[in-house]
C-alpha cells in the first residue's frame, strides 16, 4: 500500500525510457524502419536486466533504516511469509507489470514508426516491398536453441538468478546495496575463476580445450585424445546452474533475515 | 511475564550488559531509568527480538524473542524512539496493519485517537512527528498485545499531549498486560509508573515500587543543617534544600522521581540501606 505511488511511478519511468531508447534509435536510422524484431527482443531482456536488478536491491531496502527496519522486522508475521511477498513482488509482480509495460510501448512505437517507415520507405528494387516490423514474442521457443534448449530458458534462468543475487544483497548490506553486490559478485566471480583455474592446471596434463569446456584434447605420442566429462555431470551442471542458483539465493536471504538485528 | 537472565550484550566492542537480571510482571507498568548510553533501548530491543543476546536468555510469555515468531510478535508491540509509520491515511493503518494482531480493537483505537485529539481524516504524512508519535502509541494500545514496550514515549510531546498521554496510559493497563517505559525524562512518568528500575554500567541499579519507595523514603523541602546533614541525600535550590530522608513514619508521601534517580546514582548505598532495613 504504501510503496504504490514509488512502484506505479517506477513503472512510468521504464515506459518513458523505452519510449525514449525506441524514438533514438528510430531517429539514428533516419525513420527507415520500425524496430527490428531481434533489437526488441534485446531491448526486452537488456532493460529486464537492469530494472529487475535494481527493483530487486530494492525489496528489503526499510532494513536499511533504523524506523522502518524496527517497523518490518516487528510485523507479526514469519521472516519466510516475509520473504515470499519479497519474492512475489519481485520475481512475479514485477516481471508481469514490466513484460505489460515493454508491450505497451513496443506495440505503441510500432504502431507510430511503421506508418512512419513505410513512407520513407526507398525501394532500391521493383521488387521490393515494404515489410512492416512485426511484435515480437520475446518468449519464443523456437529462438536459437542451445543444446537443445531454447535461448530464452538460459535468459529467464539467468535473469532470475541475477535478481535473487540483487535481492539477497539487499538483505546481507546495510548500505549501497546495488553497488556492492556488484562488486561481491565481480569478486566471487574472479575469485571462482581462478581457484578453477589453478586447479585445473594443476590436475590437467599437457593439451588444452578446443572448441567445448566439457572435452580436453590431450597430446599422445602420435596423436590427440579428447577425454570428455560424463554426460550425466554436464547435465548435473547446467541444472545446478540454470535452476538452482535463485533457490539457493533465497535460502541465503532467508537465514540472513532470520539474524538480522537493528 | 517477561524473564531476563544473565543477559551479556555488546556493540562490538562496547560492552553494554554483563549479567542483568530482570523479571518483569503483568499488571505493572515499569519506568526504564537511566543515563544517555546506559541501555534501556537496548534492553527494549532485546525483549522484543531486535537485537540477540551474546548470553544469557529472555522468556516472553516463553516465547524466545530472538526468534521473532508471529506468535510472539502478536503479543509485543514497540513504540521505538525513531520510528516510521507509512504515508498513508489513518484508516489504511488500521485496515492494512491490524489484522496483523488478533486482539487489536478499533473502537479502542477511535477512543485513543480522539483523546489524543488526532483528526482521523488526516493522512500520516500530514502530521507532526508529536501527532505521529500519539497515533503509533494509541495503535499500540489499541493492538491489546499483552507486553507494551515505549522507548520514550514523551519525547517530542507537548505539556498537554504529556498530560493525554499519562490519562490514556493509566486507563490501558488491565491485569494481562505489562507496560515497560523506558524514559530520562522522569517528571513525564512520576504519577504513571508504579515500579522503578534504573540502569547504569550494565546493571540494576534499582528496583523497587513506587508504593515501597513512599514508604521507606520521604521526599520534601528542608531548611534544617541538621536535617540536610541526616538525609540520604540532599540537593540544593532555590527553595533550600531538597532532601530525601528516610521514612521513619511508615506513611506514604509524595514521590520526587527525579531527586531519586540522583540519589542512586550518586548515593546508592545510603538508598539501599533504607531498604535493607
Amino acid at each position: 500500500m504504501e510503496n504504490r505511488q514509488r512502484y506505479l511511478l517506477s513503472l512510468g519511468a521504464i515506459a518513458g525510457l523505452l519510449i525514449l531508447w525506441f524514438v533514438f534509435v528510430f531517429l539514428m536510422e533516419k525513420g527507415s524502419s520500425a524496430p527490428r524484431e531481434d533489437f526488441q527482443f534485446g531491448t526486452y531482456y537488456f532493460a529486464l536486466f537492469i530494472s529487475g536488478s535494481l527493483f530487486a536491491s530494492s525489496l528489503f531496502a526499510p532494513l536499511s533504516s533504523k524506523g522502518k527496519g524496527i517497523n518490518y522486522l516487528s510485523i507479526p508475521a514469519s521472516h519466510l511469509e516475509k520473504l515470499l511477498v519479497a519474492i512475489l513482488y519481485g520475481f512475479v509482480i514485477f516481471f508481469i507489470c514490466f513484460t505489460l509495460v515493454f508491450y505497451a510501448v513496443d506495440l505503441l512505437m510500432l504502431q507510430i514508426m511503421n506508418p512512419i517507415a513505410a513512407g520513407n520507405f526507398k525501394p532500391y528494387d521493383p521488387d521490393n516491398v515494404f515489410k512492416p516490423e512485426p511484435l515480437v514474442n520475446v518468449f519464443t521457443l523456437e529462438e536459437k536453441p542451445v543444446d537443445g534448449t531454447p535461448v530464452v530458458v538460459y535468459l529467464l534462468m539467468s535473469y532470475f538468478a541475477v535478481q535473487s543475487a540483487f535481492m539477497a544483497g539487499s538483505v546481507f548490506f546495510k548500505k549501497f546495496s546495488f553497488i556492492k553486490t556488484v562488486l561481491a559478485a565481480l569478486v566471487i566471480g574472479f575469485a571462482y575463476w581462478l581457484v578453477m583455474y589453478i586447479i585445473l592446471l594443476s590436475l590437467l596434463p599437457d593439451g588444452g580445450f578446443r572448441n567445448e569446456l566439457t572435452g580436453f584434447w590431450v597430446r599422445t605420442e602420435d596423436d590427440m585424445a579428447v577425454v570428455k566429462v560424463p554426460h550425466w555431470m554436464i547435465t548435473a551442471c547446467k541444472v545446478f546452474f540454470v535452476y538452482c542458483i535463485p533457490p539457493f539465493l533465497w535460502l541465503a536471504s532467508w537465514h540472513r533475515l532470520k539474524e538480522k538485528e537493528i | 511475564m517477561i524473564n531476563v537472565q544473565n543477559l551479556h550484550f555488546s556493540y562490538r566492542k562496547r560492552k553494554v550488559f554483563s549479567g542483568l537480571d530482570l523479571q518483569l510482571q503483568a499488571g505493572h507498568i515499569y519506568g526504564l531509568l537511566g543515563k544517555n548510553g546506559t541501555g534501556k533501548s537496548t534492553l527494549l530491543r532485546n525483549i522484543a527480538g531486535l537485537l540477540f543476546p551474546d548470553q544469557g536468555s529472555i522468556d516472553v510469555l516463553g516465547h524466545q524473542p530472538g526468534k521473532r515468531m508471529p506468535a510472539f510478535l502478536q503479543e509485543v508491540f514497540l513504540v521505538p524512539e525513531e520510528f516510521h509509520l507509512s504515508n498513508i491515511p489513518l484508516q489504511h493503518l488500521v485496515k492494512y496493519q491490524s489484522p496483523f494482531y488478533p486482539r487489536f480493537s478499533e473502537e479502542q483505537f477511535n477512543k485513543y485517537i480522539s483523546e489524543f485529539e488526532i483528526p482521523s481524516d488526516n493522512k500520516l504524512a500530514d502530521m507532526s512527528y508529536g501527532q505521529k508519535k500519539k497515533v503509533l502509541i494509541s495503535f499500540g494500545l489499541a493492538s491489546n498485545a499483552s507486553v507494551l514496550l515505549m522507548d520514550e514515549p514523551t519525547n517530542g510531546l507537548d505539556i498537554i499531549s504529556k498530560s493525554q498521554f499519562r490519562k490514556v496510559m493509566a486507563g490501558a493497563l488491565d491485569d494481562n498486560k505489562c507496560m515497560v517505559i523506558s524514559t530520562h525524562q522522569v517528571k513525564d512518568l512520576e504519577s504513571l509508573i508504579d515500579r522503578v528500575t534504573i540502569i547504569d554500567e550494565g546493571r540494576i541499579l534499582f528496583d523497587q515500587t513506587i508504593e515501597a519507595i513512599s514508604r521507606r523514603l520521604q521526599f520534601s523541602v528542608s531548611f534544617d543543617p541538621e536535617e540536610v546533614k541526616q538525609a540520604i541525600y540532599a540537593e540544593a535550590s532555590l527553595r533550600g534544600h531538597s532532601v530525601i530522608l528516610k521514612n521513619d513514619g511508615g506513611e506514604e508521601g509524595r514521590l520526587d522521581l527525579e531527586l531519586l534517580y540522583k540519589a542512586i546514582v550518586l548515593n546508592r548505598e545510603q538508598v539501599q540501606k533504607a531498604f535493607a532495613a
